[in-house]
């Protein structure tokens, strides 16, 4: 085998186009960049719109949609379908299928704020720090218990899944309901309520955001740096060193971009008006400042000012949660001897069997690690409204799987990426969201939903077929 | 909306943001109030929700915005509303007392079976102030709005227990807690 250095010298290589060479030379999946590209068209789209007719609040084009406030509430918006839509696609990939976990949802949701409110709450006392840690590890084992139990059925007792699960969609809502009669249970307790990012507790505040991304930062260029050494240890090509320096550049600078956006989203003036006061800090009188580059408050008002009192949020901690899930289901589903597995058997579920991988058991713990990002949801959705019902995360799947589709993720098997499907249900929510900033009725936002996943799908086929 | 129509013809009240919410849900109304507060720079001076548990949603985005209190509407008299009535972030709760609604209906069902004409049974008026204006013969049972100020109401209805009600709410901040 000759020591192949780069790419760039192999003889095939050396007729195509730069852009063709690029891309190569990068490894960058152009129908990811496609996705990031359509994405950005759509916020701006959005921002141009929701500024004329809803007027400007700042926004990067003159509307309400490219401003931090919105953006930040937008991650905050998708954190729980993109925790499930990672799961979503192993299963997928392996040429399964969960229909049960907007149902799972409500029900874990439901059973854990019971739970909460009316066992552990009068017995352990209201706020007492055993609560959420009690109530997550509740959360994410009946997640994982129940999503096994889809996953034993389908395997072991060869029920399709998606009848196994579809049957799982309609009882599961109904044991939500008898759990609690259908009542809404609430409040949370505050230590819990800090998974839904609704109290500035938790928010990370700019100094944490800045280290967690100089960390992630770091992470990125060892990554390479690693990467490079162990394609040099087994002889396989390497990219150009060009290629590696921008790919560094480019993962630090998405990093840093988001951080800025997230760290320029100051506390609600309200919140900072009340927080003042129960913390005795004196707010500075406001002088109105032109150009607006900050909040302060005026006695009652609240103004913008030069040099006012003004707390900055940084990441909110179900943005934080939904990062490091997908981050942690990255390195499963492709550095783990689990992830390898799932896609041999998405590729075919004869040979992989043939070649010794136990297929039912994989079944069932893929079914359970989708479960238990279940549960992860739940607590994120449930601390978020503070308060759970049987209605909660109701019929969720569909966004779940649209998700892993537009991300991507082939019905077929063995094809699916987890950021391609967080971006999914990043690209689906800010539709939502966005519609609704214009104030535009429901109906028209699930038309467009419905059209932008057929669509997505579409398009990546006809991709496909040029490539090949 | 028909005592909020003259306001509104007359622009003393502005509806800054209407929407419905996909199926009731209160994930839904909360994504929906929190894309309704950005739209509008927080000017929101209240909001009118078809139901307790869309109201929930509404307080929560509220809240997180610093916003909880001002004027919130809901209807049910769901049991985790009325200890937000009770806690100040929900303003009212139309509550239509579920067993004064059976019994009266129970009453007239037998009533009925007895042959009595369906005019002449206690409490029965005309009715047409529906969409058609179809005239019918109905009872009709006057809704109780639950506010600070009459929690007891339900308490002693034994709709909800004195603790359902008064979590976390301190003593005397409302009328039976």
């Amino acid at each position: 085998m000759s020591n192949t250095t780069s790419t760039s010298n192999s003889p095939a290589l050396q007729s195509e186009g730069p852009v063709k060479r690029f891309f190569r030379a990068t490894e960058i999946d152009a129908r990811m960049l496609g996705m990031i590209a359509a994405l950005f068209l759509i916020w701006c789209a959005f921002d141009i719109s929701s500024g004329i007719w809803r007027g400007n609040f700042g926004g990067l084009l003159g509307g309400s949609f490219l401003t931090p406030r919105n953006l930040w509430t937008l991650l905050v918006q998708t954190s729980s379908i993109a925790v499930m839509s990672t799961g979503m696609v192993l299963l997928i990939v392996m040429r399964q299928i969960d229909l049960s976990v907007g149902s799972m949802l409500s029900m874990v949701a439901v059973v854990t704020a019971v739970v909460q409110v009316f066992e552990l709450s009068p017995m352990l006392g209201v706020g007492h720090p055993m609560i959420w840690p009690i109530a997550v590890v509740c959360s994410i084992a009946l997640g994982a218990l129940i999503g096994a139990f889809n996953g034993a059925l389908t395997a072991y007792a060869k029920i399709p899944a998606f009848i196994v699960t579809l049957g799982g969609l309609i009882c599961y809502s109904g044991l939500a309901f008898l759990v609690a009669r259908g009542e809404t249970v609430a409040p949370m307790d505050k230590t819990f309520e800090v998974f839904g990012g609704g109290i500035p507790i938790s928010w990370l505040g700019p100094f944490w955001s800045w280290i967690i991304a100089l960390i992630v930062c770091a992470a990125i260029v060892f990554a390479i740096v690693n990467g490079r050494r162990q394609r040099l240890r087994f002889n396989f090509p390497l990219r150009p060193v060009w290629a590696e320096a921008f790919l560094a550049a480019l993962g630090s600078a998405a990093v840093l971009g988001v951080t800025l956006v997230m760290n320029s989203y100051p506390w609600p003036p309200k919140l900072i008006e009340n927080f003042a006061k129960a913390n005795n800090v004196i707010i500075p009188a406001g002088i109105e400042d032109k150009d607006g580059s900050a909040i302060c408050m005026a006695a009652e008002k609240a103004v913008r000012c030069a040099d006012g009192l003004i707390y900055y949020t940084g990441y909110s901690l179900p943005v934080l949660v939904a990062l490091a899930v997908g981050l942690l289901m990255t390195f499963i589903a492709t550095r783990t001897v689990f992830g390898r597995y799932v896609y041999a058997i998405g590729g075919n579920p004869e040979a992989a069997e043939l070649a010794g991988i136990n297929t039912k058991w994989m079944t069932v713990k893929v079914f359970a690690l989708m479960g238990a990002l279940v549960g992860v949801s739940s607590i994120i959705s449930s601390a978020r409204l503070n308060a759970a019902t049987n209605a909660l995360g109701l019929f969720n799947e569909l966004y779940v799987i649209a998700a892993a589709v537009i991300g991507g993720t082939s019905l077929a098997g063995g094809v699916g990426t987890i950021y391609g499907a967080m971006l999914g249900a990043l690209l689906m929510q800010s539709i939502i969201s966005g519609m609704s900033l214009l104030n535009l009725p429901t109906a028209y936002q699930s038309i467009v939903v419905g059209v932008v996943l057929v669509l997505a799908v579409w398009l990546d086929q006809l991709y496909s077929r040029r490539v090949k | 909306m028909e005592v909020l129509k003259e306001g509104l013809d007359s622009g003393k009240i502005k509806n800054v943001c209407e929407t419905f919410t996909d199926g009731w849900k209160p994930d839904n109304a909360q994504k929906n109030m929190e894309q309704c507060l950005t739209s509008t720079g927080n000017k929101v001076d209240a909001v009118l929700s078809e139901n307790d548990g869309m109201a929930s949603g509404v307080v929560a985005a509220l809240t997180a915005q610093g916003m909880a209190g001002i004027p919130v509407g809901g209807q049910d008299g769901d049991l985790a509303a009325i200890n937000r009535v009770a806690l100040g972030t929900q303003t009212v709760s139309v509550w239509k007392n579920a067993s004064d609604l059976g019994k009266v209906a129970g009453e007239a069902a037998n009533a009925l079976a007895d042959g009595t004409d369906m005019k002449a049974i206690a409490g029965v008026a005309m009715f047409n102030g529906g969409k058609n204006k179809v005239e019918m013969s109905s009872i009709l049972l006057a809704p109780t709005a639950i506010t600070k100020a009459n929690i007891n109401v339900a308490i002693d209805a034994g709709h909800i227990t004195k603790d359902q009600a008064c979590a976390g709410v301190a003593a005397g901040a409302a009328t039976g807690c």
